[in-house]
């Protein structure tokens, strides 16, 4: 730690995956959170997790920011909103850690996730995080909502091997509703990562658009359960580098309504091949005959 | 002379000659042990006595760090119980000059073991089941598979020959998001345990609701098998204790 007198002697290893982790870092004084993330050297973690296979190619170790200007009505991670709720945790700490699992990683084709809270409330201590990462040899990703993205430069957006960039909906009023920020930056980033080629899977959230009144909060007493929902990447652009991730064919796919948005989202990357038409194919036909997309390079 | 009269001579007919024996030791609740020895060292332990000066129990007050989450402090407290115990068995001469080995690899009997055994420092109670092998304490390894896996995998193998197991129970979304997802993974989780020294691994893959149905209804699950340290059994012909046992296992979700 980078601090030791500042630093609670909280463990970063939650007592259960259900424990909810509030306040770790109310005790360290602001002026050290100041410092913390002008310099990145220090950042706020609320917990973090190895074998995950769903944030991000392969197997992978996950670990959550707090932090973040959004408040999904959904939310899945709610005791991250708040930086105070993170454990302070040095760059050294977290690559210590980090170091232990890299052989590993690398058998399973996995890497290292850094999700949220959103990572770029923290952006000088995400990128140093995610460099060291790469350094190290890992594949790195970042789980972000975008809304900060303009923080970044084009050279730091080189330690991400995959932006995983959650769209929570297209409309810019239902964006609102559910999010509570506009939709723009978010739109901004997806062009600007398009252009440059640089890899990203889309989350398509279509639930958020199932539940604008929120009914489901009471999901937000579980802490930091994470996405259960079961998803599948249904469209790539030609050289691979983008991919849509959404939720499996159900009843959004009756509707037809979430393929339409998938399709909407894929068009704003400029991804060919695919179009409304073809994604609705692909999101009618069941899971077992589902056919690889034909311009999907398959990232893992 | 024991041979001459022995069954064993006629077993020993069909071996080669001058065979290599062994005598089998093992470890039952080897997390509990580094558990307890991690509270005793790291947060505050204070032993209740009772009126004849016996301890009955333990009052532990602060966080120690528990065995499953790749963490160094407890791992090694974990190893040490283990090296330790053989270095002691080894001094002690065998029948026939017999290897010593030992086996982390309990199956069902760390639920009747714990039962036997009193109230631990680590917060487990009187009665309560040890973790099966090799295994975290049921819920105690919060950081995945992975991470489990590799506090596991520091086990030395030379002082556990026979064996040391870890028992994984995986939800199957918790392998990815379609099958062939799933497979890949489990295939990687795999290579990355065994290329960490990893010496055997039980993997179950199967929802919590589908034990607990079977518990209600066992007709129902006539067929149902589960992976126990070193063979599967039939989880309905389990004794209740048993099955609870297996339910209360950590299992690594999504």
């Amino acid at each position: 730690m980078a601090k030791g007198d500042t630093v609670t002697q909280t463990s970063l290893q939650a007592k259960s995956p259900f424990e909810l982790r509030v306040n770790l870092g109310k005790t360290v004084p602001e002026v050290d959170v100041r410092t913390a993330l002008a310099t990145g050297d220090m950042g706020f973690l609320h917990s973090f997790t190895t074998g995950s296979t769903v944030d991000g190619p392969g197997v992978r170790v996950v670990a959550w920011t707090t932090g973040c200007m959004w408040r999904c009505v959904y939310c899945h991670n709610p005791d991250t909103w708040t930086m105070s709720n993170g454990i302070p945790v040095s760059i050294a700490k977290a690559a210590q850690e980090l170091r232990r699992y890299r052989h590993g990683l690398k058998v399973m084709s996995g890497g290292f996730t850094l999700s949220g809270g959103e990572p770029l409330m923290q952006h000088r201590f995400a990128i140093k995080l995610l460099t060291t990462a790469k350094d190290m040899g890992i594949h790195t990703a970042l789980d972000t909502n975008g809304y900060y993205s303009e923080r970044l430069a084009d050279g730091e957006l080189d330690a991400i091997d995959l932006v995983l960039l959650d769209i929570k909906a297209w409309d810019r009023e239902r964006h609102r509703r559910i999010t509570g920020m506009d939709l723009e930056p978010t739109l901004a980033v997806a062009r600007r990562l398009a252009a440059r080629k640089h890899p990203i899977w889309f989350r398509a959230g279509a639930r958020g658009e199932r539940q604008p009144g929120g009914h489901r909060a009471d999901r937000r007493v579980r802490g930091r359960s994470r996405e259960r929902r079961t998803r599948r990447r249904i469209a790539g652009s030609p050289d691979g580098s983008v991919q849509v991730e959404a939720a499996r064919p159900g009843v959004h796919a009756r509707r037809g309504r979430a393929a339409v948005e998938c399709s909407r989202r894929a068009d704003v990357c400029g991804i060919s091949g695919g179009g409304p038409e073809g994604l609705l194919k692909y999101w009618k036909l069941d899971n077992s005959q589902l056919p690889t997309p034909k311009h999907s390079q398959t990232v893992d | 002379m024991h041979d001459k009269y022995s069954y064993e001579r006629v077993e020993m007919a069909l071996h080669d000659y001058a065979p290599l024996r062994t005598m089998a030791f093992g470890m039952a609740g080897m997390s509990v042990v580094s558990d307890s020895l991690s509270a005793i060292k790291y947060a505050r332990v204070r032993a209740i006595r009772d009126e004849k000066g016996l301890v009955t129990g333990y009052e532990t007050e602060g966080t120690f760090p528990v065995f499953g989450n790749n963490d160094n402090r407890v791992d090694q407290l974990a190893v040490w119980a283990v090296t330790t115990f053989m270095k002691k068995l080894r001094n002690y001469p065998t029948y026939r000059r017999a290897v010593h080995t030992q086996s982390i690899l309990t199956i069902t009997s760390n639920v009747v073991y714990g039962k036997a055994t009193g109230n631990t420092p680590d917060g487990r109670r009187r009665g309560e089941p040890f973790a099966p092998g090799a295994n975290p304490m049921h819920g105690r390894d919060s950081h995945g598979l992975h991470a489990a896996g590799t506090s596991v995998a520091k086990i030395p193998y030379r002082d556990a020959a026979d064996g040391i197991s870890l028992t994984a129970t995986v939800v199957p979304t918790g392998l990815g998001r379609v099958a062939e997802d799933r497979i890949t993974n489990l295939t990687a989780m795999l290579d990355a345990f065994f290329g960490s020294t990893g010496y055997h691994m039980n993997v179950n893959v199967l929802n919590r609701d589908t034990l607990l149905d079977a518990v209600e209804h066992p007709e129902k699950y006539p067929t149902l098998t589960i992976r126990v340290s070193g063979y599967a059994v039939n989880f309905v012909r389990l004794t209740r204790d048993q099955q609870m046992d297996v339910i209360n296992r950590t299992f690594h979700g999504a």
